[in-house]
């Protein structure tokens, strides 16, 4: 008797844990549901972009082209341990990185990266460079050495499921098994430098170039540079429907992003040292004088949100503040798509 | 309504191969990982209990401390010592279920010693008293007195279980939240929060919970046979 | 088994203060005294699970002790498991189940030791003590918690464990009656020291200090 009352006890507890949970979410998806039927349904991507608040307000200006590299770690790269020693053997998967980075770069991953999207969203999420370095020779069969690849990227490629949709194809085919670490490009390129990645795949050009000239970096054979960049989209400017800055009437984004600040408009920036937090960086008037360091928005902290934080977590919290925000596109899309904007 | 429930039971029943992998790695980790440290723990909270002298009274307090280490701490602390450039790279721990689960044990052991401590304290004098009144040696002392412990140490284990199943600190920066390898429920929940899908999150936490929610049964009905 | 000097203090208070005193095979002593006087420090003393600060008890070669403490203790298992704990091998032997039989626990023999009620639980503690081979058996106040009819049980067994076994028991008790009914020989105890000691009979009927006389006026009125 007192096992089934226990029983009973456990499962209402359960239930009601269960109900919570399932009643914090219907408030994020009820909404959506409901609007499904107003006339502002006008995009085909999903109902949920009927009642996204947040908008993308400027987009495909030349100054917002948002370029991603390979790079294959040098396995003999001057690594250093936390304090500053020099550190010799440091296991690199050279004939890995090798691998996937030819595969990426040959016919059949190019193809496949110019074609992701369009099921989903109607677009290609990333566009390949015209002049995207070409890899058409042999690519080896995994061993058991070169079996497990580390891949360090960005959030933005892997929220964007664009690794998801490729890597299959890779591995199937070769053998391999591409591990993905995903943080901000400035976590993902310091990662490598500790000797935790074989290949990185990232998006701040600036961060790259110290990267190369820091002699992580190597050219690999049959490419001419030790930075391929391959692929780019853009960045879009989003912000409040209302777009009180009147941001998308702007000439460039130069001029945008100088109405926001002008304006003391509410701005999200992703402070995290990322791709995207650079190329933000770079696009403010310069006598701002706002760089990467925390220290530099003091000022500008009625405006200016520093947020630490990653793009799906900067979008919500641009969402709900009525802010600009800058987003690559791809993570902008899937974040609307998976209905994380709500009103 | 009842969306992310129904996505839930949805994903559950579809057999989803991310999801079964994500519920399978959670479990293989937080499973090896407190039984591991109830298996370190409790000899030790046990002799911490019996020890009388003033070295185990300073130990005492440095065990009620390391309780108390943030998990990021303990999680730096490892991702420093297996990482590429870290002294302990050549264990080849860092972003593995192994690397993750030396952390929690880290993390998780100093409870679980906490915990009995405090528990056998409360026994020791009686036990040890009539234990050796009827003339048995040390070991058969510490043998019965570990059996004693039969009731506390399946509510020691929920309490690692719990601990280990629920963190995320130390397992993104030891386990990178790598997919099919080293993403657990938790990291998997922050991942899918920051791609905006909060439905999904959702229904991971609900998976979570009753995935807790059954073992907490399964164990309280042992607990109640065993402890006669 | 015998103390030529022991002193135990707890900070300040000087729990025990006692010297030569010794308990010789073959007769029952019994240790009696106010709370606090120091009686079970001296039965700790003489088990050998208090160290004092000074001294110590003095056993003979061959000699053991065995140990009732004054609360029982309850190990997970059975009755029977538990009382098996103190014979030899650890087996439930004919020794035991005669103990059992003779303190009425019989019918409790496959319960969980836990679940028995305070007298149960005492009664198991002293079958548990009695069934091990012991020179010298130290038991304190093994019977407050009985009844009468189990009190009278327990102080048979403990007479026939003296005469078969010829051993010294030292009890420790609050009963004036138990101890006129069971002991050889009495100790009175206060304030850590023994004040009184001398034939069982003869220092109860006659107590020759204030204190006893005091201890036994009040327990008489």
């Amino acid at each position: 008797m007192k096992k089934i009352r226990i029983g009973i006890v456990a499962l209402l507890a359960a239930f009601v844990m269960a109900l919570s949970l399932a009643a914090c979410s219907s408030q994020s998806s009820e909404p959506a549901e409901e609007d499904t039927s107003t006339p502002a349904a006008t995009t085909e991507e999903s109902t949920e972009a009927a009642a996204t608040n947040l908008t993308i307000l400027y987009e495909e200006d030349d100054s917002l082209i948002n370029t991603y590299s390979l790079l294959a770690v040098n396995p003999d790269a001057p690594f250093v341990d936390a304090d500053g020693n020099e550190v010799a053997d440091v296991a690199i998967n050279s004939e890995g990185a090798a691998a996937f980075i030819d595969w990426m770069l040959s016919d059949e991953g190019l193809e496949l990266i110019a074609d992701y999207g369009m099921a989903d969203f109607g677009e290609s999420l990333f566009t390949v460079n015209d002049d995207a370095p070409h890899y058409d020779g042999d690519i080896p069969q995994a061993t058991d050495e070169t079996k497990a690849i580390r891949l360090s990227t960005t959030t933005s490629v892997n929220d964007s499921g664009l690794l998801d949709y490729l890597l299959p194809y890779f591995e199937d085919e070769y053998g391999y098994e591409v591990e993905v670490y995903s943080a901000g490009t400035g976590k993902a390129i310091a990662n490598a430098e500790s000797g935790n990645a074989d290949a990185i795949l990232v998006h701040s050009k600036s961060q790259e170039e110290e990267f190369v000239t820091a002699g992580f970096a190597y050219t690999l054979p049959g490419f001419d540079s030790e930075r391929l960049s391959f692929m780019h989209n853009y960045f879009v400017l989003c912000g409040p429907a209302d777009d009180p800055a009147g941001v998308a009437d702007a000439a460039t984004a130069l001029d945008a992003f100088a109405q926001i600040a002008d304006g003391k408009y509410p701005f999200v920036s992703r402070g995290d040292a990322s791709g995207t937090h650079t190329k933000e960086i770079s696009l403010w008037p310069e006598d701002l004088g706002i760089t990467t360091e925390a220290d530099s928005v003091a000022d500008y902290t009625d405006w200016y949100t520093y947020s630490n934080a990653g793009m799906g977590a900067c979008l919500a919290m641009a969402n709900e503040t009525n802010a600009y925000i800058l987003s690559d596109k791809a993570t902008f899309l899937t974040f609307e798509a998976n209905g994380g904007i709500v009103e | 309504m009842l969306t992310a429930f129904e996505e839930a039971i949805a994903l559950l029943v579809s057999g989803d191969e991310m999801l079964t992998n994500i519920v399978l790695v959670t479990l293989r980790m937080s499973i090896a990982s407190s039984l591991i440290a109830l298996a370190i723990g409790m000899p030790l909270g046990t002799a911490l209990a019996m020890g009388r002298s003033k070295i185990v009274s300073a130990l005492v307090i440095v065990n009620r401390t390391l309780m108390g280490v943030p998990p990021v701490v303990c999680g730096l602390l490892c991702y420093l010592m297996f990482c590429g450039v870290g002294p302990l790279r050549w264990l080849q721990l860092l972003y593995t279920v192994e690397g993750m689960v030396v952390a929690q044990v880290l993390l998780i052991t100093p409870i679980v010693a906490g915990n009995m401590e405090s528990y056998v304290r409360g026994l020791v004098d009686d036990v040890r008293e009539t234990a050796r009144g009827i003339g048995l040696s040390r070991v058969r002392t510490a043998l019965l007195l570990l059996g004693e412990c039969r009731y506390q140490v399946f509510t020691v284990y929920l309490i690692a279980f719990g601990r280990a199943i629920a963190e995320v600190g130390a397992v993104s920066m030891v386990g990178g939240a790598i997919a099919y390898k080293t993403n657990v429920m938790t990291t998997a929940i922050m991942m899918y929060t920051n791609r905006g899908d909060f439905t999904l999150g959702i229904a991971l936490g609900i998976i979570l919970l009753l995935m807790f929610l059954t073992l907490n049964v399964a164990v309280s009905i042992v607990q109640r046979n065993v402890a006669r | 088994m015998r103390i030529e000097k022991a002193v135990k203090r707890y900070g300040t208070k000087t729990a025990l203060n006692v010297e030569g005193i010794e308990f010789p095979r073959g007769q029952i002593c019994a240790v009696m005294g106010v709370n606090g006087c120091g009686k079970t420090t001296l039965a700790r003393v003489l088990a050998g699970t208090t160290r004092p600060d000074e001294g110590g008890m003095i056993l003979d070669a061959g000699e053991t002790v065995g140990y009732m403490p004054q609360r029982s203790y309850a190990f997970y298992g059975t009755l029977a498991h538990n009382v098996a704990l103190g014979a030899k091998g650890r087996r439930f032997d004919e020794r035991c189940q005669e103990l059992v039989e003779a303190l009425g626990l019989s019918h409790l023999e496959r319960e969980s030791a836990k679940k028995l009620s305070g007298g149960e639980t005492a009664r198991m503690a002293l079958a548990r003590v009695l069934a091990g081979t012991w020179t010298h058996l130290v038991l304190d106040e093994p019977t407050a918690a009985l009844d009468i009819p189990s009190t009278l049980a327990a102080e048979r067994l403990m007479r026939d464990y003296c005469t078969e076994k010829n051993a010294g028991i030292v009890v420790v008790t609050h009963s004036v009656s138990q101890a006129r009914r069971l002991a050889d020989h009495a100790i009175f105890m206060d304030g850590g020291r023994i004040v009184e000691e001398g034939p069982a009979a003869a220092i109860l009927s006659h107590p020759q200090t204030p204190e006893l006389s005091e201890f036994l006026a009040i327990l008489g009125s």
